[in-house]
């Protein structure tokens, strides 16, 4: 026994088995780190559709409780804070007239301003009330809660409806309409406009909503950068209202000009089913 | 493990006993900052370094068979390895099928020295054996690595390179030992390459159980245990 004993062969078989070996082993590892990935990218996924499920029953739950206040307030307003002033101009109606001019321009005064109360509670009222708005439908929701604007006498309205309206999902329509009425209140309160311009286009398979003011503009930068601030707060629900409802929510603004808000709502889209 | 040669006589020899003291080293700084299976697998690397001290004062001091070192060391490495896979499983099936392998181990060891292969020879038999079980074993870790699928890439994971190192080293030392078995039954010198091949490997896995003791090392200094 010694080392002349080795021959070729030995050496080529071995070469070989190893060769066969070393191939079969790293293909194995190789799979199995493959595999690995693989399930670890679907668990990731399955995660992130869980959480943006949650989120979305969460913002869906949160919608149903506001919306549920919302009518109830309406309903308060109709029934009861109406029915006072009603009672109240009742009685002012019954007063005799008196003699001195001054007191009575005073009283007449009076039943003009409890009638404008009457009619603005009404118009809030009815714009707090899910079923009317869901009755109304979208687009003649926007007419009225423009209509009440214009009312108050300190911005000019204009609605644009271009293409033949259509509707969708009441829930939807709903949703849509309380993004563009913060989009309203948000003018109203901050914008420092006196022009408010809606444009309703129905011409394509969706429906583009676009709120355009003539205000001082806002400094839209905060927003990318992980701002938590109420105001990024706000637009933020307005955001994640519309993905509920699988429609996109854009926002632009050049300071000193005003702010442009879209809203293009999918006419077939069921935003993952949570919201028809 | 059957020629006689000095501990840096040649490249083979050399890398395998420099690629062992770096995990001895690692093991050392290391030990007392790492999770359980891999303070068994840094003490199981000292063990092997002492073992292979030991085969070399029995070579040259004693001038003796070395063999009779690796008759004892193979059942201890095998006992050792035995209780990471008991750490790492955290299962009791596991842990008791783990427990006998060891018993069967040992005993086919004694048979083995007594019947087959002498305290003077290699004792290849048992080397297959204990190949074998830490070949299977090594695939039911890759399965239940498949099974709880963390965040992070399975490249930072202590066990998937643990259970990689173990299939490979194991899987070579069931073909080298097959090979070696087969030609000293028939009488042939095996060729000297697998014994080389075989040190290459071993220095390699060594290299890798300090991978392993750093990674862990660096799992548990960021939190992740």
């Amino acid at each position: 026994m010694n080392e002349n004993n080795i021959n070729s062969s030995d050496v080529l078989f071995f070469a070989f088995a190893g060769a066969v070996l070393l191939i079969t082993l790293f293909g194995f590892i190789f799979y199995f780190i493959y595999s690995y990935n693989r399930k670890q990218r679907e668990n990731l996924t399955e995660q992130i559709n869980l959480k943006t499920q949650f989120s979305q029953i969460l913002l869906q739950s949160q919608l149903e409780i506001q919306e549920q206040t919302l009518k109830n307030i309406g309903e308060e307003i109709h029934d009861n804070i109406g029915q006072v002033l009603s009672l109240a101009k009742l009685n002012l109606n019954m007063l005799p007239t008196v003699s001195d001019e001054a007191t009575q321009q005073k009283i007449t005064n009076t039943k003009e301003l409890v009638s404008k109360a009457i009619v603005d509670l009404r118009g809030l009222s009815r714009s707090l009330d899910t079923d009317f708005i869901q009755d109304l439908g979208l687009q003649q929701a926007i007419e009225y809660e423009l209509d009440m604007i214009r009312k108050t006498g300190t911005h000019n309205t204009v609605l644009e409806v271009e293409g033949v309206a259509f509707r969708f999902d009441k829930q939807k329509e709903l949703i849509a309409f309380r993004i563009v009425q913060e989009v309203f209140n948000n003018i109203i309160k901050h914008a420092k406009a006196n022009k408010i311009f809606v444009k309703a286009n129905y011409e394509t398979d969706n429906l583009q909503l676009t709120v355009i003011d003539n205000g001082q503009g806002v400094d839209l930068s905060p927003l990318n950068e992980n701002d938590h601030s109420s105001f990024g707060l706000g637009i933020r629900n307005m955001h994640n209202r519309a993905k509920l409802i699988g429609a996109d929510f854009n926002m632009s603004s050049t300071l000193g000009k005003g702010t442009e808000v879209k809203i293009i709502l999918q006419k077939e889209n069921n935003s993952n089913g949570t919201v028809k | 493990m059957g020629i006689k040669r000095a501990m840096f006589s040649d490249f083979y020899h050399t890398s395998y006993y420099l690629l062992l003291i770096i995990g001895v080293f690692v093991s050392l700084v290391f030990i007392s900052k790492i999770s359980r299976p891999y303070k068994v697998l840094c003490v199981l690397i000292v063990v092997t370094f002492v073992s292979e001290l030991l085969a070399k004062y029995v070579s040259f001091t004693l001038k003796s068979n070395h063999n009779i070192v690796y008759h004892f060391f193979v059942v201890i490495e095998y006992g050792f390895y035995c209780l990471i896979f008991h750490y790492l499983f955290k299962n009791i099936i596991a842990s008791r099928i783990l427990l006998s392998s060891f018993i069967f181990l040992l005993g086919a060891e004694v048979l083995n020295t007594i019947y087959l292969q002498s305290i003077k020879r290699s004792n290849t038999n048992i080397l297959i054996l204990e190949a074998i079980f830490l070949v299977v074993c090594s695939l039911f870790l890759f399965k239940k690595q498949r099974e709880k699928i963390n965040y992070k890439s399975v490249l930072l994971e202590p066990v998937f390179w643990f259970s990689s190192a173990i299939l490979v080293y194991y899987s070579f030392n069931t073909l080298i030992w097959g090979i070696h078995s087969m030609k000293v039954y028939n009488l042939q010198r095996p060729p000297i390459i697998i014994y080389d091949i075989n040190l290459l490997l071993s220095g390699m896995l060594y290299l890798i159980f300090s991978v392993v003791a750093l990674l862990d090392f660096r799992r548990i200094k960021n939190g992740l245990v």
